[in-house]
This record gives structure tokens, sequence and C-alpha cells, in this order.
């Protein structure tokens, strides 16, 4: 049997799975939803969020793949197979094929990013940001069905996007994605803390952070607020996608999985506080230069990067330096984060399909760019939005909660705490066992049935005033295409798809043969 | 910036740091390298 790869040291691992945690999300989702929710109010429900979800729920990610030591659909198939139940196999190839569709997309706002590092050093956008955004650079169509032209610049920094995540997965874990995290996570942490504290300086700033950490307590009677906690953990943890349990996986049999997953969990959340005091410090900054409240300057996701933040660098002094390292930590974010979504399915190839690793990551990343494309078009804003929202709130959802309900209802997720209490200086026990069986599941499919009539109620809009057929086929078909896509990956990494599959080729040959 | 705004940044990012450096204390103190020291010679699964 051929060696599993291991990461080359406990902090390489660290970086990476924190690279992995921090994404686009927490410089523009984490600081919109404290603001939204309750500013400094938002805080207590977070904080609980992380430590009775996200980071219970990432160490029992590290400890499924430390345990295991297989790709997702491996783990999954030994762990039904084991106990007599049908094969689960699908529900890791759901997920390493869910982490590419996201990948697809995540490349193309990486795309924008790589654009506008090039235009802050000159303020490129011009004084009108947002025309410059939406009109000048991605023409936006009218609807999610008029795709009309590709964006060439675009399609080409996507390419450039998966040529460097192609690099570095390519060399392998230690080879590659170890060093990647090595180099990327401290340079990001420092430009970010340079960014900070040179924002919190700028005239203006603390009626943002007022803005931002000012606590409406009186929120927190609201249920809404605390599905949004849980929601923004979730998400920010790159939990459900498999990513983590991949990562684990490579560890070495004596690692210490829990300190791994609180350091990992509190320094996601150290990231999206930092970016939200970056944030806000430039929002109130730009309030104030422009004689309004942050109120009316505050805006969340794309919008947030591609014209607040711009607007905010065209009056701000030092904007040649600062504009570029705000740019600069975005693109970082994000290759750490699409790096790690491209391990769970060459992982899978390279083990049930028996497929090279250097093949599986060609194949992934040809097929990757191909279907980035898609969001290359004058519709590509529109079709995204629409990818990114099912993607997350019912994709992620999903696979999390499958893998709960197999591992924590059907099996006991007692052999885990067995194992991480084996190799762990913290313990865990029964309160760690209740929260990834009770309170995540119970979040988890609250949060995923709330989704789900919120789209079939006939009384609310559609998500994002989007046609029908336009989340039918952009959301909808995607998801159920995945399912699909599971399936066959599942019938076709079985030993008798194998064989039959090689009976017919050597059958195919042999009438070749003959008939030559 | 209001106080309790204050209160509330520090307070959120007291527990943030003063937790990193409780995990990055206990981690790193006796066994410095933990992974590096016992790596996986033969790359067998466990189970």
């Amino acid at each position: 049997m051929a060696k599993r790869e291991q990461w080359g040291s406990r902090i390489g691992f660290l970086l990476s799975a924190v690279g992995s945690a921090v994404g686009l999300g927490n410089i523009w989702r984490f600081p919109y939803q404290a603001y939204e929710n309750g500013g400094g109010a938002f805080l207590i429900p977070y904080f609980i969020a992380a430590l009775t979800a996200g980071i219970p729920l990432v160490l029992f990610e590290f400890s499924l793949g430390h345990r295991m030591r297989a790709s997702l659909p491996t783990i999954f198939r030994r762990l039904s197979k084991r106990n007599g139940y049908r094969n689960w196999e699908w529900i890791g190839w759901f997920q390493a094929l869910l982490a590419i569709f996201i990948a697809a997309f995540y490349a193309v706002i990486l795309s924008w990013v790589f654009y506008y590092i090039g235009l802050s050093f000159t303020g490129g956008w011009g004084n009108n940001s947002e025309t410059f955004f939406f009109n000048d650079f991605l023409n936006v169509s009218a609807s999610p069905f008029e795709f009309g032209s590709v964006n060439v610049i675009v399609l080409a920094l996507t390419a450039c996007v998966w040529f460097v995540s192609w690099l570095i997965v390519f060399r392998g874990i230690k080879s590659g994605v170890e060093i990647a995290g090595k180099i990327f996570m401290p340079l990001l942490a420092v430009m970010m803390v340079i960014l900070m504290f040179h924002q919190v300086t700028l005239p203006g700033a603390a009626a943002g952070l007022n803005a931002l950490f000012e606590p409406d307590f009186q929120k927190l009677t609201d249920i809404n607020i605390w599905i949004s906690a849980y929601g923004q953990v979730f998400f920010s943890m790159s939990l459900g996608v498999g990513a983590m349990i991949t990562y684990a996986s490579y560890l070495p049999k004596e690692s210490d999985v829990t300190n791994n997953a609180f350091l990992t969990g509190l320094l996601d959340t150290a990231f999206s506080l930092i970016s939200g005091i970056m944030i806000f410090a430039t929002l109130g900054a730009m309030a104030a230069a422009q004689g309004v409240t942050v109120q009316d300057v505050v805006q969340g996701g794309p919008a947030l990067t591609f014209v607040t933040v711009p607007e905010a660098l065209n009056g701000m002094s030092g904007a040649r330096i600062f504009g570029p390292l705000f740019f600069l930590s975005l693109s970082i974010a994000g290759m750490t984060s699409i790096i790690s979504l491209l391990e769970p399915l060459t992982a899978a190839m390279t083990e049930r399909l028996k497929i090279s690793r250097r093949k599986s990551v060609s194949v992934i990343c040809a097929a990757g760019f191909l279907l980035s494309i898609l969001y290359t078009f004058r519709s590509g804003l529109l079709t995204l939005d629409i990818a990114d929202y099912f993607s997350g709130n019912f994709g992620m959802l999903a696979g999390g909660l499958c893998e709960l309900i197999l591992v924590c209802w059907i099996l006991k997720p007692d052999f885990l705490s067995d194992h991480a209490n084996r190799t762990s200086d913290f313990k865990i026990g029964s309160v760690w066992k209740f929260c990834i069986s009770a309170l995540t599941p119970l979040v988890l499919i609250v949060m995923l049935s709330t989704n789900i009539a919120g789209l079939f109620s006939s009384s609310l809009p559609n998500y994002g005033g989007y046609s029908s057929a336009a989340l039918f086929v952009f959301g909808w078909m995607m998801m159920a295409l995945l399912v699909l896509f599971a399936a066959i990956a599942r019938k076709f990494s079985t030993e008798r798809a194998k064989e039959t599959i090689l009976h017919i080729w050597e059958e195919f040959s042999n009438d070749k043969g003959g008939k030559s | 910036m209001s106080s309790s705004a204050l209160f509330m940044m520090i307070s959120a990012l007291a527990i943030v740091f003063g937790g990193i450096t409780v995990c990055f204390v206990l981690a790193f103190r006796k066994k410095p390298n933990r992974t590096e020291s016992l790596p996986d010679s033969k790359g067998n699964r466990d189970d």
C-alpha cells in the first residue's frame, strides 16, 4: 500500500487549517452580521455558538479525519459498512464535489480581487466605484439567463487563480499545501494587523467602532440573532465540505486534535474580529469625510469590498499603500480557502478511483476552471450569487447534518471522544457529545428547514428577487447534479464496478485486436 | 468611542487572544513539535 502523505509539522497543519477557515466571509460577512444583529451584543451569541457548535464541530471533523486516516468517501463507507448499514459513501463524494462547486465561484470572486489589487495602486475605479464595479467592470446583465459575452479580464484572472491553486495542490501536502500555509498565513496576519492599526487612527474611526460594538441587548431575545450567530460560526469555519476532515487525515498518529481544534476555532474568530475592527474603522472614517452617519455607508458582501472600500480609499491618506494591502489580504484569505477546497476530492479520487494525485489535481482544476467560466459571463455576478446562496444554505448545511446524523445518531460518537482523549491534553466528554449529538444537529435542522420554508413560501419574495426559474436552474439543479455525480462516483468506486469497467475495456480491446 | 462599545471590543479581544495564548502554551509547553517528534513511519491506517 502506498504511504499516505503527512504534515511535516504541527504548525504547518495549524496554519493550513486556519487558512481554510479564514476566507472572504471573515472579512465581508462577519462585520456586517455583527452590525446587523445587535452590534457588541451579537458577540455574546457568537461566542456561545463558537464554543457550543463551532469548536466542537471542528473537533468532531478533526477527530473523524484523524481516527479514520482516509479520504471522505472511504471514511463514510467504512463507518457504515463496518456497522452493518447501507453504504454511506455518497456523503463523502457529495461533500468533496460540493467543495469544488464552491471553489469554482470562489475563484471568480478572487479574480475580481486580483483585478482590484492592480487598480488600487492608481485608484483605477474612479470617483464612482459603484458604477465602475457593476457597469464598467462586470457590465452585469439584467437577469441570470441573459448570459451576454465573457469578460476576458475575469476569465484570464480566473485561469490564474486555478493555475496557482493547481501548482500548490499538485506538489502535495507537505511540499505544497503546508508551505503555502506557512507563507500565506503569517503574511495575512501581519498585513491585517497593520491595516487595523492604521485604520483605527483615522479621523472618524471611533464612530465606526461604536456602530460595530455598541451593544443592543434587546436583540438577544430575538431567535433570529442566535440562528445568525450559529450560521456565521458554521460558515466561517469551513465545516460541512470535508476540508477539515481531509486535512486532519494527514496528521501523524499522536497528534493533539483537541488543542488543534480550539486553536483553529479561536484563530478564525481572531481574524473575524480584526477584520471587523478594520472594516468599521474604515467605514467610520469614510462617513466622517462625507459628513454622513455610518449607517448610511455600511454594506455587506461583495458590495462592501468592491464598492464601499474603494470609495473609502478615494478620500484616505496612504490609500496607494493600504488599498493594495487590503486587496492582497483578501486574495491570500481566499487562496488558502480554495486550496483546502480542492483537497477533499483530490484525496477521494486518489484513494477510491486509484488515480495518481497529480492526475487527480489536474483533472479537478481543469473541470473547476470550466465550471468557473459560467460565472465569467455578464450574468456571472447573479448566477454566482445564487450558487453561493444554495451551496452555503443547503449544500454545506445538509453535508454537515448528514455526517452528524451518521456518526452521532446512527453510530455513537464515543469512538471519536475516546480517540481524541487518547492523544490530546484537553479531555472531552459528555458536554462535547451533547453539543455535537443534540445541539448542533438541532440548530442545523432549524436553519435548513427555515431556508427551505423561506424558498417555498408564497408569501415571501424569492431570494434576491430572482425568478423561480433562475433559482431552479442555477440553484436546485446544481445541487441535484452534485447529488447525481456523488451517486455515480460511489457506483464507479466499488470493486465490482471497477472490475466490470475493466472487463468491458478488455473485451473492447480484444474485439478491436481481432478485427484489425 | 462609547465606554460600552469599548468594553465589548476589549472583552472580545481579551477572550479570543487569551484563549489562543493558553492553547499555544499548552501545545508547545511539554512536547514541542509533538507531531514532528512522533511521525507515523509506516503510514498504515490504524483500523
